[in-house]
């Protein structure tokens, strides 16, 4: 046996007992409030992140020395691989993806104690404990029926290779960062937890800070990761558009949904105290949903079409659901006997209020939450209740999605110009005016310029108001400030609300800029199928195509076809696209790969298909117009968060 | 503290109760109502058979292997036919798109769309068998 199997397995090995003792050190430290306990706890997981990091390592290193006699190697490389390809395999496979979440779990754990400030506090042993018992489970996992280290007896000249589907840019950097959105949520679960276990004597102010941190942080790698994804699935051909409500996608959606809520009425608890309850099971409710997106990926329950359909379930199947089920009950039983301690300061009142509003909106998001959710399981549930398994098509999701996105645009729109506590309809209504001119301006001047499609031109003009009312509280809140204060303390929290008021402004904006990438590529788009002879032509909306040519190229792993197709534009030449449909030998099936000319008006999308009799190439031609703003808006997300989340200096000397 | 204090904290949850029934009715409602358009069975091509007339015009998927003799591309129409096979029932297909990269003789597929009077099965959708889990036979043998 390779020597480094030996190493990895054993490390994961040693994961479990050190999970475990760290474990336990911690819940002794927490009952008797004993300081050297609750320092073996966090040493235990700075040990367990090394531990992890070696067995990754390990694995690593098989990949990239391509050792065949490791199953996982055999399975995922090739000789010919490429060197990138070969790293991104460490997460293409089961085992080595679960490995990834577990090295990330104890990355952010380890992260966590770093820094910490404040270690006197009651809940902290139990935070340490819970995220021990996260990784344990991890590596139990690991361990058992997802051994990523297991030998294979025969050594095979060559690999399986992976799917030249996945040799993409987005195969290596989506799994990753989604699963860092992941594992970076085990540490409000673990914050959650603690305050749980801790019982009545602790105040939940302790950590709110920490915990808003590193919800958005969480939150900032899951959106991002899941848009990458979105773009993946773009590019790629025959993955349906960015989004296709497969049900792999929209389990990774839930928990930043979820997540959504959460930042929400964290905000309103830390303003108002309202929502305590919310608070105490939204971030559990937020890691669970991570577990089971897992689930969904890898356990064989379900049904995807982008994953196959083997219907035979994984043996982690069963781990993973256990691990839902237990949690839930040990979380629910907690918050059943704690509930008394949850009682809010304050609760909204008045219906035009940013309580109320704050309200609505997270009914909103759990409304659409539960929906998809129902969606994803409705086979398995109908095969249960009726014996036969029923699927929702595409149209279920889109018809769920649209009004309650409509919806969300509004409150994004409204909610940040009402008081907490109350607000008059007359300073409402005067704060609207002006978006609602805006709105109208935009919406007549789509019917001007001849869009007759009613919804589209009241999405516009809907959008059309929220960005216009988003921008002005910009603008308001970049003017504020400049006052002064009494002490540093003050200021210093001023600045830091203004932070992150400008940041949350900014991420609504970006959300704006997605909604109108996403309403224009849906409602607008075009698509046609044409067969173009050499040098003959088709026009699709303001473009038109001239056929060039067909290269073939013989390279070791495949056979190209490359497509040359001349874009002109008003007679003039814009673009060369070259879209390929390029056959491999290791899979003895096509791979096509879609050429793309963005513009921020529109995308132009070719795909080439196969030949026809008579020597004329058979094309699909889309137009998606708008979409490049659902990535320019993802970058804006991003530049918001970081705005919102940025440590400033004058934090580190003030108190909480 | 809150003004009305229990009478206020009583309303409150009343309000939470009904805005959660209000949007569980209106997804409700949204689902109900378009509810032919939007459920999809899973059958096989002989329980698809054996459901007709009931069967015609509903979303149903069906599964089977691609008989790579049957496939015609039609260029005037640019429409794609061929015949889904499953042991010995064999199911007529048409698709309005390019060949997919996956689609060759033998192949494991879905097919989703609608069954029509005419006896052909109008393929909105093909899935493959995508396995980005790739698991072929592990060698047991010494070379």
């Amino acid at each position: 046996m390779p020597p480094l199997t030996v190493a990895g397995h054993g490390a994961l090995v040693l994961i479990v007992f050190t999970a475990v003792v760290g474990a336990l050190a911690a819940w002794s430290g927490a009952r008797k409030g004993h300081s050297p306990s609750i320092r073996r706890a966090e040493h235990g997981l700075l040990l367990t992140a090394i531990l992890f990091a070696t067995a990754t390592l390990a694995l690593l290193y098989l990949l990239v020395s391509k050792d065949f006699r490791v199953q996982y190697v055999y399975a995922h490389t090739s000789a010919s691989q490429r060197t990138l390809y070969v790293i991104s395999a460490l997460w293409a496979g089961q085992e080595g993806s679960l490995l990834l979440w577990g090295l990330f779990l104890s990355i952010v754990a380890a992260a966590a104690i770093a820094l910490q400030q404040q270690r006197h506090t009651a809940i902290w042993p139990y935070v340490l404990g819970t995220l021990a018992a996260v990784q344990g489970f991890f590596a139990l996992m690991l361990v058992t029926v997802q051994n990523p280290f297991s030998v294979i007896p025969a050594t095979p000249d060559n690999g399986l290779g992976m799917l030249p589907t996945l040799e993409n840019i987005g195969m290596v950097v989506h799994p990753p960062i989604l699963f860092l959105g992941y594992a970076t949520y085990s540490v409000p679960f673990a914050w959650t937890m603690a305050q749980l276990l801790a019982g009545g004597n602790t105040s939940l102010k302790e950590g709110l800070q920490e915990l808003r941190r590193w919800s958005i942080v969480a939150w900032l790698f899951l959106g991002v990761g899941i848009l990458i994804g979105a773009w993946w699935a773009y590019t790629e051909l025959g993955w349906g558009g960015y989004w296709s409500w497969d049900p792999v996608e929209s389990a990774s959606l839930l928990p930043w949904l979820a997540g959504t809520v959460f930042l929400h009425s964290l905000l309103a608890q830390e303003r108002r105290g309202m929502f305590k309850r919310w608070n105490a099971v939204l971030p559990i409710a937020t890691f669970l949903l991570c577990i089971f997106a897992t689930l969904v990926t890898r356990g064989g329950i379900i049904i995807s079409d982008l994953h196959g359909f083997s219907q035979h379930v994984q043996p982690v199947a069963y781990l993973l659901m256990g691990f839902i089920v237990v949690v839930a009950l040990i979380s629910g039983f907690l918050l059943w006997t704690r509930r008394s301690t949850l009682a809010d300061d304050e609760q909204p009142e008045q219906l035009l209020s940013r309580g109320s509003a704050v309200l609505v909106t997270n009914l909103v998001f759990l409304g659409l939450l539960g929906a998809i959710l129902m969606g994803i399981l409705f086979p398995n549930l109908s095969q249960l209740l009726w014996g036969m398994r029923i699927h929702l098509s595409r149209s279920f999701y889109d018809r769920v999605f649209a009004p309650l996105a409509g919806v969300i645009i509004l409150l994004i729109a409204v909610c940040p110009l009402l008081g907490w506590r109350r607000s008059s309809w007359q300073t409402t209504l005067r704060r609207v005016a002006a978006p609602a001119l805006v709105a109208l301006a935009t919406g007549l001047s789509a019917l001007a310029l001849g869009y007759q499609h009613v919804f589209a031109v009241l999405a516009f003009a809907l959008i059309a108001f929220a960005a216009s009312s988003t921008t002005s509280q910009l603008i308001a809140v970049v003017r504020r400030g400049g006052c002064r204060f009494r002490d540093g303390g003050q200021a210093a929290a001023a600045l830091r609300s203004k932070r992150r008021s400008l940041g949350a402004q900014i991420v609504h904006l970006s959300i704006l800029l997605m909604a109108v990438g996403i309403l224009g590529s849906s409602v607008f788009k075009l698509e046609k199928l044409v067969a173009l002879g050499p040098g003959q032509r088709t026009t699709i909306q303001d473009y038109t195509l001239e056929y060039q040519g067909l290269e073939v190229l013989d390279e070791p792993s495949r056979r190209r076809h490359i497509a040359t197709l001349a874009v002109y534009r008003d007679d003039l030449r814009v673009a060369v696209l070259r879209p390929e449909r390029n056959f491999h030998w290791n899979i003895n099936d096509f791979v096509s790969e879609v050429a793309t000319r963005s513009t921020l008006m529109d995308d132009l999308y070719v795909a080439l298909g196969q030949p026809s009799d008579d020597g004329s190439m058979v094309f699909r031609v889309s137009i998606y117009p708008l979409v490049a703003w659902l990535w320019i808006g993802g970058g804006v997300l991003l530049l918001g968060t970081l705005v919102a989340v940025w440590p400033s200096r004058i934090d580190t000397r003030t108190i909480p | 503290m809150t003004s009305g204090g229990r009478a206020g904290q009583n309303r409150s949850r009343w309000r939470w109760i009904i805005g959660g029934a209000v949007i569980a009715v209106v997804i409700l409602y949204l689902v109900l109502s378009g509810a032919q358009g939007v459920v999809v069975y899973a059958l096989t091509i002989q329980e698809l058979k054996s459901q007709r007339p009931d069967i015609y015009g509903r979303g149903v998927r069906v599964g089977g292997v691609i008989d790579g003799d049957s496939v015609l591309w039609n260029a005037d129409d640019m429409t794609l036919h061929f015949d889904l096979v499953d042991g010995n029932e064999v199911l007529s297909v048409t698709y309005a798109g390019i060949q997919p990269d996956a689609f060759r003789d033998g192949a494991q597929a879905l097919v989703e769309g609608r069954y029509r009077e005419t006896g052909v099965f109008e393929a909105s959708q093909l899935l493959f068998e995508c396995p980005s889990k790739y698991e072929g036979p592990v060698p047991t043998v010494e070379p």
